[in-house]
């Protein structure tokens, strides 16, 4: 069984018996779109490390060197430290490749699956739910 | 994320292995995480510690029983990327999956499996229609997703309690961060507080809780909800006649919680809600106390009416 194989039944499985339950705020499907993909590179403009969701606001440069800003929602701050990200790490100034998942109301909201730094590391946080292209659950 | 909920214990060891298998063979990172989560765990067989006793006599409820840090995340190391996986234990470390029971916290792979789960509240029928709208608009209206504390018993069992003669203090650390919340429950006497004496703080989503003691049996009785108390997530709501009961016992490094609800001004019986057991938790040294603040900012996105 390949990697990606693995993580993505693994999530699955993990998603069934984790699951966290009531205090894991909204369902990711009654606000994002895990079919809508976005994958944005700029710079965090803004830091929200609130509960129950961090917001990273990042700046990104469009092709017609107009600046869109996209609020890129996460975590909560205790698991996106368990997940090895620091505050320090997705402060204002830092450059970011994020992808996430779009709002389904269309504004510049999304929910991030993965984040890459400027040399290349990258944390992935997505902890089950379905994946792109599989049917509802 | 997700809600996920399963019927029946057998369930556990074919997941379990399931998982298991999916992840093997397994990055040496993750090996040694569940390495530490094992050493962290108890014993649960039959504790030959003695319970303690308080210089008044009463069993000591004192210590950390319910650290519930988030969640155990299982790590792969893919190349330049780090994958942080679910995990593949929920329970926290003091807590036996098993007796996990509450309805609010079992773990579940449906809501209709939820739904189906014998232990809720029973509602009159005459508000019956006001629970379903509830449960319908929960994304926009559970005080719970805003903010809001959550209340006796949704809010489950201390995670730390503090005990002096007279005096037990419960604390209360949320799995996303989103409250610290405490009690300060009298077990010398003192009645429960008019809105007077409160300074108008109660009603309140916590209540005025007072405590007495039946032989080892600490029994704290809660009223003066606000009327906001959800009792679970599917539209539960209370009224100010809300009145929980709790008890608590403690053997050696166990501690036995039960939790009995009555609303008579919309429920048709007390809901007497399973008992759990807790252990004592020795990895840690005390709850989180002061997390970042929680700000709701999802309510205007949500389009459509899922929920967990």
């Amino acid at each position: 069984m390949g990697l990606k194989s693995r993580i993505a039944l693994a999530a699955f499985f993990g998603w069934l018996l984790v699951s966290i339950p009531a205090p894991a705020h909204h369902a990711f499907p009654a606000e994002f779109d895990v079919d809508k993909p976005v994958t944005l590179t700029g710079v965090v403009s803004r830091l929200d490390w609130v509960n129950p969701h961090v917001y990273v606001h990042l700046d990104v440069k469009e092709p017609a060197g107009k600046v869109a800003v996209w609020s890129l929602e996460s975590w909560p701050t205790g698991i996106l430290h368990k997940s090895g990200i620091s505050k320090e790490m997705i402060k204002e100034g830092t450059p970011l490749t994020i992808l996430a998942y779009r709002a389904k109301d269309g504004t510049n909201l999304a929910y991030i699956r993965k984040f890459t730094w400027s040399d290349g590391h990258a944390i992935e946080t997505w902890f089950g739910g379905r994946e792109p292209g599989q049917p509802p659950q | 994320m997700g809600s996920g909920s399963f019927d029946g214990k057998l369930i556990w060891p074919i997941a379990v292995l399931v998982v298991a298998s999916c992840l093997t063979p397994r990055p040496v990172a993750a090996q040694k995480a569940h390495t530490e989560v094992a050493d962290a765990s108890p014993s649960h067989g039959p504790s030959a510690v003695p319970t303690p006793r308080s210089i008044d006599g009463h069993p000591d409820f004192t210590g950390l029983w319910w650290a519930y840090r988030g969640v155990n995340l299982d790590v792969e190391q893919v190349g330049n990327t780090r994958v942080n996986l679910q995990p593949t234990s929920r329970a926290p470390v003091s807590e036996d999956p098993e007796n996990n029971l509450s309805v609010n916290t079992r773990i579940y792979d449906s809501v209709a499996a939820r739904r189906a789960n014998p232990d809720k509240p029973s509602y009159k029928p005459e508000v019956a229609s006001k629970v379903a709208r509830l449960d319908r608009l929960e994304a926009k209206l559970d005080p719970a997703m805003h903010c809001q504390l959550p209340g006796i018993v949704r809010s489950g069992p201390p995670q730390q309690i503090v005990q002096g003669p007279g005096v037990v203090v419960f604390l209360y650390d949320s799995p996303d961060a989103s409250y610290d919340a405490f009690r300060v429950i009298p077990t010398d006497g003192h009645p429960h507080r008019t809105a007077e004496q409160t300074n108008g703080l109660t009603p309140s989503y916590m209540g005025d809780s007072i405590g007495h003691w039946e032989g080892d049996t600490l029994i704290v009785d809660t009223v003066d909800f606000n009327g906001q108390v959800w009792l679970g997530i599917d539209g539960w709501f209370t009224s100010t006649k809300l009145h929980v009961t709790e008890r608590l016992r403690r053997e050696g490094e166990t501690l036995h919680y039960q939790a009995t609800v009555e609303d008579p001004e919309v429920l048709t019986k007390p809901w007497v809600m399973p008992e759990r057991t807790l252990h004592l938790n020795h990895t840690d040294s005390r709850i989180e106390q002061e997390e970042p603040p929680c700000m709701e900012m999802d309510t205007a996105h949500v389009v459509t009416p899922e929920h967990h």
